[in-house]
């Protein structure tokens, strides 16, 4: 059996052992396809992209297109950012009557609970950076550290970018809620 | 993983579980691609062990070899009646995704392409017609054959004309898809003027005869002109140690630039282990824009950049970019099975863990020598080799095929310059079994520069002038964080306290610091020491406007350069280029006040310790630590870890904050610090050396 101690360790092995592979896979599986439910709200469409990622990933791995360096998570969803952007190419040339079908808002599609939706209206009062934020903490699951390498900043501000996040949600929750 | 969390109620943080965490891909949905993902890595690894050429283009060394080097993806290519054609300049473009290759004409007015997609559908076969176009010099289209069984195919292909006239084709190329499609082309003579309604006929493919109605519409300023298939590598680099860069297209059009650069190799199997860039500079260095825009399909040793549009004189200069080092490339080389040489390697009958083989065995492979000194069983399943590397080798990967063998473990530089490289197995065989080298990895050194002209934008349209501004973008107020926390307090009143010059424009910031930091066993980057100077400009409102951010390694080389005009930066090392979607900000050295915040919500434990500094200056430490829930044991580690912290030393009388260090707790209690950056120069200047101002002048802002 694949002795997997770290993703590094692990990530090289893959490469040659669709065992090690495997366990890669069904540890981003489920971060890789909320990421992606949650930006597209379409289950199917999450899934037809969760597998493009997964498919260029294995493809990048064993070709040596990714290379050791502790951030295969980072480029797993810089993958998945990628695909999304080509999904979002692909709505934007449907007609404009299967435009009118699909929801304005994504995430809109996914109606739960009352705090669901009074969460779902924070939300998007938030600009798109961070919303990203909260997409790849909270969906991916990606630590500062990642998401910091990631967006290109920081670990720091990207700390201080999802506290304030968190501190506004927190704050407007419970005023909203008095 | 999520490292931290904040306290939150409990309903907004179950609404944020809901809204985020709640969405399950399907188990059959899971299990389905873990089996698609399983077949396809059987598939390609099972390449690995079979004769490498299957090409028809095999005795094309160089041009294809990008192609080639990704054997599973490329199954098969088909050259239809090439052969047969005497003195016809032949050659494949890549013929895949939405451009399926591009190039230029001189005179947009003559030039026709499809004015959509056409697809036919006949027994299992479906052939679609992806683009066509027409000018003075030919005719060609391209298309997507679908379910065609195998590569022997004996097709012929015609226009027809509305006259009835019926023209052959003059040549074809191909190449395999992902999945089941094939990708070809066809080139016929330029046709009548004026001709816009045609049919494509193809002969027997497969046994079966297909007619596709084409439609062509005249080229209109700000297509992107798909060109011919045409000898590629026009524009080439020097070939060195292997490598090769191409530049492979170029497509002007009225708003933009888009070419396509490709990596070639001249060994089979040769790979460059890195992601890569270009760097698109002129004459005086300035640098343009490359904007990777490459499509999914285009495999990853070719990409495609978007650029400004060009007046057609500029001498450009497209040059290779791997990070950390351009002029050394991570290269590695697979060998099939057929291929491979290696060793018999006889652990004995009872191998036990911690034994020792001594080995003295040289290998030759394709012109590489490898001397495998020794063997060692580390552990039940895993097998470590050790290799003297010769010349420019940094790694080797080893396989046996042994039933038993699980996995390889690629080459790890060890202190003495020597290399491990591993296989792990069920269990050691006790029995003679053969060792062989599948890879080899290496350093490519040298430069792989193209110079090269661009092609103007098509008539009629105006290029901008190279050098454009950015729209200003409303100020972004800094909020603050309120704490009641004595030392969280104290730690923002120094911060403010000596943050207060810095943001009074307008002004020149100039900032040195140091960093140190453990590295791992094989790591490259980032080197254990690095010393890093910016130069930050502001308005006079306090808002950084520009910046250049260098780094260099203890040796004085510099490791990396960027620049930031307003939101736009460049990064002169790696060729990355784009849009910061960031707001403009004040200049701040405060590091710590968000993040001892955030560790003080966290329950972290936060001290201060009254210490003196460098130059006897009274100094505060500042120190959080989060403990673990359970020890951490990462592998390679003597000692597990119970946490993490990090210490900063601030100047009491200035506020400054001086040096940076994180640390991981051990077990026994002590500290292993990860790593210190420490301040050296921090001062507002009048004006920064014109090697700064030079810098900047190079960033084109599209």
């Amino acid at each position: 059996m694949t002795d997997l101690r770290n993703d590094d360790e692990l990530i090289e092995r893959a490469r040659y052992d669709p065992e090690a592979f495997g366990v890669l896979y069904r540890r981003y599986l489920a971060p890789v396809y909320r990421y992606l439910f949650v930006r597209l709200g379409d289950s199917q469409e999450a899934e037809d992209i969760t597998s493009k990622v997964f498919i260029e990933a294995l493809e990048g791995l064993v070709q040596h297109r990714y290379q050791e360096s502790g951030k295969f998570t980072g480029w797993l969803f810089t993958i998945a950012r990628r695909r999304l952007i080509d999904a979002y190419r692909s709505r934007a040339t449907v007609s404009f009557e299967e435009a009118a079908q699909m929801s304005p808002d994504p995430a809109g599609q996914i109606h739960h609970s009352d705090d669901n939706i009074r969460l779902e209206k924070l939300l998007s009062e938030l600009d798109e950076e961070k919303q990203e934020l909260m997409r790849l903490r909270f969906a991916g699951g990606l630590s500062f550290k990642e998401i910091a390498a990631l967006e290109g900043k920081s670990e720091a501000a990207v700390k201080m970018n999802v506290y304030r996040i968190i501190r506004w949600l927190r704050e407007n929750w419970e005023d909203r809620n008095a | 993983m999520p490292d931290t969390t904040w306290r939150l109620p409990p309903d907004l943080e179950a609404a944020i579980a809901e809204f985020y965490v709640a969405s399950e891909p399907s188990p059959a949905f899971a299990a389905r691609l873990e089996q698609e993902l399983r077949q396809r890595q059987t598939d390609m690894l099972q390449y690995k062990t079979q004769p490498v050429i299957r090409f028809a283009w095999s005795k094309r060394s160089k041009i294809m070899q990008s192609v080639r080097t990704r054997p599973v993806l490329a199954l098969i290519v088909v050259l239809i009646a090439l052969l047969l054609l005497t003195g016809a300049a032949y050659a494949i473009g890549r013929l895949k995704g939405y451009i399926p290759g591009f190039g230029f004409t001189t005179d947009i007015q003559s030039v026709f392409l499809l004015s959509e997609p056409v697809e036919v559908a006949g027994e299992g076969i479906t052939l679609r017609v992806d683009q066509a176009v027409s000018d003075e010099s030919m005719f060609w289209v391209s298309l997507t054959v679908t379910g065609l069984p195998d590569e022997h195919d004996s097709s012929r292909a015609f226009v027809f004309l509305p006259n009835g006239e019926k023209i052959p084709f003059q040549m074809s190329s191909g190449v395999a898809g992902d999945s089941e499609d094939i990708h070809w082309a066809y080139v016929f003579p330029p046709l009548p003027a004026v001709v816009t309604d045609l049919v494509l006929y193809i002969e027997n493919l497969d046994g079966q005869n297909f007619s596709a109605p084409i439609h062509l519409r005249p080229a209109k300023p700000g297509d992107i002109l798909p060109s011919e298939p045409q000898q590629p590598g026009q524009w080439r680099s020097v070939t060195q140690d292997g490598v090769t860069l191409v530049l492979d297209q170029v497509a002007p059009s009225s708003d933009k630039t888009v070419f396509q650069v490709s990596v070639h190799f001249d060994k089979l199997g040769m790979s460059l282990n890195s992601d890569w860039n270009v760097l698109l500079t002129d004459q005086k260095g300035a640098v343009y824009p490359a904007i990777d825009i490459t499509p999914e399909s285009i495999d990853g040793n070719a990409k495609i950049f978007q650029t400004l549009p060009f007046i057609g004189n500029e001498q450009l200069t497209v040059s290779l970019n791997v990070f950390p080092n351009a002029q050394q490339l991570p290269i590695s080389v697979d060998f099939s099975l057929d291929d491979a040489n290696g060793f018999r390697f006889d652990p004995g009958p009872d191998p036990a863990v911690g034994q020792t083989w001594a080995l003295d065995k040289v290998i030759q492979i394709s012109g590489f020598t490898l001397r495998v000194l020794s063997a060692r069983l580390e552990s039940p399943g895993e097998l470590l080799f050790e290799f003297e590397p010769t010349g420019k080798i940094t790694g080797v990967m080893l396989y046996t095929p042994d039933p038993s063998l699980r996995g390889a473990t690629g080459g790890v530089p060890q202190v003495n310059g020597n290399i491990l490289a591993g296989m792990t197995f069920e269990n050691i065989p006790a029995h003679p079994f053969e060792v062989r080298v599948t890879r080899v990895y290496y350093t490519a050194h040298g430069s792989w520069e193209i110079q090269w002209q661009p092609p103007s934008a098509p008539h009629g349209t105006t290029v901008p002038p190279a050098v454009t501004f950015v729209p200003t973008q409303p100020p972004y107020a800094t909020p603050t964080l309120a704490s009641s926390d004595p030392i969280v307090l104290e730690v923002q009143q120094l911060a403010q306290q000596f943050d207060a010059p810095f943001q009074e424009g307008p002004a020149w910031i100039h900032v040195v610091s140091e960093g140190t930091m453990n590295p791992r066993a094989g790591q490259t980057f980032p080197p254990p020491y690095i010393i890093s100077e910016q130069w930050i400009e502001t308005d006079a409102n306090g808002y950084v406007i520009r910046s250049v951010w260098l780094d260099k390694d203890a040796d004085g080389n510099t490791i990396q350069l960027s620049a930031t005009v307003e939101d736009y930066s460049v990064n002169f090392t790696t060729g990355d280029a784009g849009f910061n979607r960031g707001q403009p900000y004040h200049f701040s050295a405060d590091m710590l006040s968000h993040d001892l915040a955030q560790a003080k919500q966290n329950g972290n434990l936060v001290t201060r310790d009254e210490t003196t500094c460098a130059g006897g200056q009274p100094c505060i430490a500042v120190t959080s630590m989060e403990s673990f829930p359970e020890p951490i044991l990462i592998a390679g580690e003597t000692q597990a870890f119970i946490g993490a912290g990090n210490t900063v030393w601030i100047n009491l009388a200035t506020g400054q904050q001086i040096q940076f260090q994180s640390f991981w707790r051990l077990e026994d209690g002590t500290n292993r610090v990860e790593s210190t950056e420490r301040n050296l120069i921090l001062e507002k200047v009048s004006s920064p050396p014109q090697e700064i101002l030079d810098i900047l002048a190079k960033v084109i802002v599209p």
